[in-house]
C-alpha cells in the first residue's frame, strides 16, 4: 500500500493530467448534445450577464444596420396589412376563427452573443422563461430562420443556430412545393444545402427556398434563401443543391421567438404517426 | 513588479474577456478565429508546480467553454498543453529556463520564445480542431 501511495505521489502530474483529460472528454462527448446541454451553457445567469453588459456597449455601433433592417421589416409588414380603410371585411367562413387564439405568437428578443465560425454555433438571447420562452421554440428574424431554443434560464436563453452541423430543418422549393432537408456543412456562413430533392424535379438556380411548416417549430412559408448551384452527384438519386441564405448571421441583432399555440396537438399527432410506422 | 497572486488572476480574467467578447467575434478570412487565451498558460512562471499549471489550464479551458457552449472542448485542449509545457521547454533548450523566471520575449529570447509558442499552439490547435470534428 505504501508503495502505491509513493507511486501515485511520484507520478502525480501524470495522474492529474489523465484525470482532467478524462473529465474534459466526458464533458465533450456527453454534454454537447443539445438535449443534454443543460449544464454550464451560455444562457446561465453569469455568462448571460457578462454578454448582456458587453452588448449594451457594442449595440451602438450597429444602430444604423439595425435601423435599416427595422425600416425594411416595417415596410414589409405595412404591405401585408395594406388594406385601404374604406374596404371592410365581413368574416364569413372564417367566423369560427375570430375568437380563437392566434396560432403563432412572436416574442421579440435581442441577440447578446453569437458565433458563426464553429461547427456547432449557438446564440444567446436576452429573454428567458420569465418572458414565456421555452425550449424547442423556433427563432426567426426578418430575413429568415435563425434557430431553435435549446435552454432557458429566467432571463436568458440559448439558441441552436441554423449554422449547426447537428441540426437541420424541413424546407421546400416555393415554386413547386417539393420539400427536402436543409442543413449546414460547417463551412460558409452564407451557404446551406438542400438535400432529398429527387432528379425528376425541375430545379433552377434562383428558385426561392421557404420553410415547409411540417414541424411544429416554424410556420410555413418563411423565406430562407435562393438556390445558387444545382449538382448531380454520381451514385445518388438526389440533387445536391447549394442555397444562399437571405440572412447574414454575422449581422444578427434582433430576433423573434415563435410560440406555437397548437404545438402540443401537432406533436401528439406526429408522434402517433411515427409510432404507427414502428419508428422511435 | 506586480505580486503574482494579483497579476495572474487579473491576466486570467483579461484573457477570458478578450477571448469571449472580442476575439470570438473576429473571423479572419471568414472563419479563422484567433485563440489568444492559450497565451495565459504559456506565460505562467517556469518554476510553478506542474499540478498547479494543469489545474489552472483546466479552469481556463472550462471557463472559455462555458461562454462558448462547447463544454469540455477547450478544457481538454488547454489541459493537454498545460501538461506538455515543461517537456517542450526542456526540449528546446534548458539554458534559457535556468536563467529566467517566466517565458517571455525579453526573458528567454525571441528565438526560444517563438519556437516554444509555435510548438504548443500547433499542438493545441491540432487537438482542438480534431476534437471539434469528432464530437
Amino acid at each position: 500500500m505504501r508503495d502505491l501511495y509513493r507511486f501515485i505521489l511520484r507520478n502525480h502530474v501524470i495522474f492529474l493530467f489523465v484525470l482532467l483529460e478524462i473529465i474534459s472528454l466526458v464533458f465533450v462527448f456527453n454534454y454537447n448534445n443539445y438535449q443534454k446541454s443543460r449544464f454550464l451553457n451560455s444562457s446561465s445567469q453569469f455568462t448571460g450577464n457578462v454578454y448582456n453588459r458587453y452588448n449594451r456597449v457594442t449595440e451602438y455601433f450597429r444602430l444604423s444596420t439595425v435601423n435599416r433592417q427595422l425600416a425594411e421589416e416595417n415596410a414589409r409588414l405595412r404591405k401585408l396589412v395594406g388594406i385601404p380603410k374604406t374596404v371592410r371585411f365581413i368574416p364569413d367562413t372564417l367566423r369560427g376563427y375570430q375568437n380563437s387564439e392566434f396560432q403563432y405568437i412572436y416574442i421579440s428578443a435581442k441577440v447578446v452573443s453569437n458565433s458563426v465560425n464553429r461547427l456547432q454555433n449557438y446564440i444567446t438571447l436576452n429573454k428567458g422563461s420569465k418572458d414565456g420562452i421555452k425550449p424547442e421554440m423556433g427563432v426567426i428574424c426578418a430575413d429568415g430562420v435563425v434557430g431553435m431554443v435549446t435552454n432557458v434560464t429566467p432571463s436568458y436563453s440559448s439558441v441552436m443556430s441554423l449554422l449547426n452541423v447537428r441540426w437541420n430543418i424541413s424546407a421546400k422549393i416555393a415554386r413547386n412545393n417539393y420539400f427536402g432537408t436543409l442543413s449546414w456543412d460547417g463551412k460558409d456562413s452564407r451557404k446551406v444545402y438542400l438535400s432529398d430533392i429527387p432528379f425528376h424535379v425541375n430545379v433552377f438556380p434562383g428558385d426561392t427556398i421557404i420553410t415547409s411548416g411540417f414541424s411544429a417549430t416554424f410556420p410555413e412559408g418563411i423565406p430562407l434563401g435562393t438556390i445558387e448551384t444545382v449538382d448531380k452527384e454520381g451514385g445518388s438519386s438526389f440533387y445536391t443543391i447549394a442555397v444562399k441564405l437571405f440572412l447574414d448571421f454575422n449581422a444578427l441583432s434582433w430576433v423573434e421567438v415563435i410560440e406555437n399555440n397548437r404545438n402540443k396537438e401537432l406533436e401528439l399527432i406526429l408522434k402517433r404517426n411515427s409510432n404507427d410506422e414502428g419508428l422511435d | 513588479m506586480m505580486k503574482a497572486w494579483i497579476k495572474y488572476p487579473l491576466m486570467f480574467a483579461a484573457f477570458v474577456l478578450l477571448q469571449v467578447l472580442i476575439l470570438n467575434q473576429i473571423h479572419l478570412g471568414g472563419f479563422l478565429n484567433p485563440y489568444i487565451y492559450v497565451l495565459f498558460i504559456l506565460l505562467l512562471p517556469i518554476s510553478m508546480p506542474r499540478y498547479q499549471v494543469l489545474l489552472l489550464s483546466f479552469l481556463l479551458g472550462i471557463t472559455i467553454d462555458w461562454f462558448s457552449n462547447t463544454l469540455g472542448l477547450h478544457a481538454a485542449s488547454a489541459v493537454l498543453i498545460g501538461f506538455l509545457r515543461s517537456p517542450v521547454m526542456a526540449l528546446i533548450s534548458v539554458r534559457e529556463i535556468e536563467q529566467s523566471d517566466y517565458p517571455g520575449l525579453k526573458q528567454t529570447g525571441i528565438k526560444w520564445f517563438l519556437t516554444y509558442v509555435a510548438v504548443l499552439v500547433f499542438i493545441h490547435h491540432f487537438f482542438l480542431f480534431y476534437l471539434e470534428q469528432v464530437m
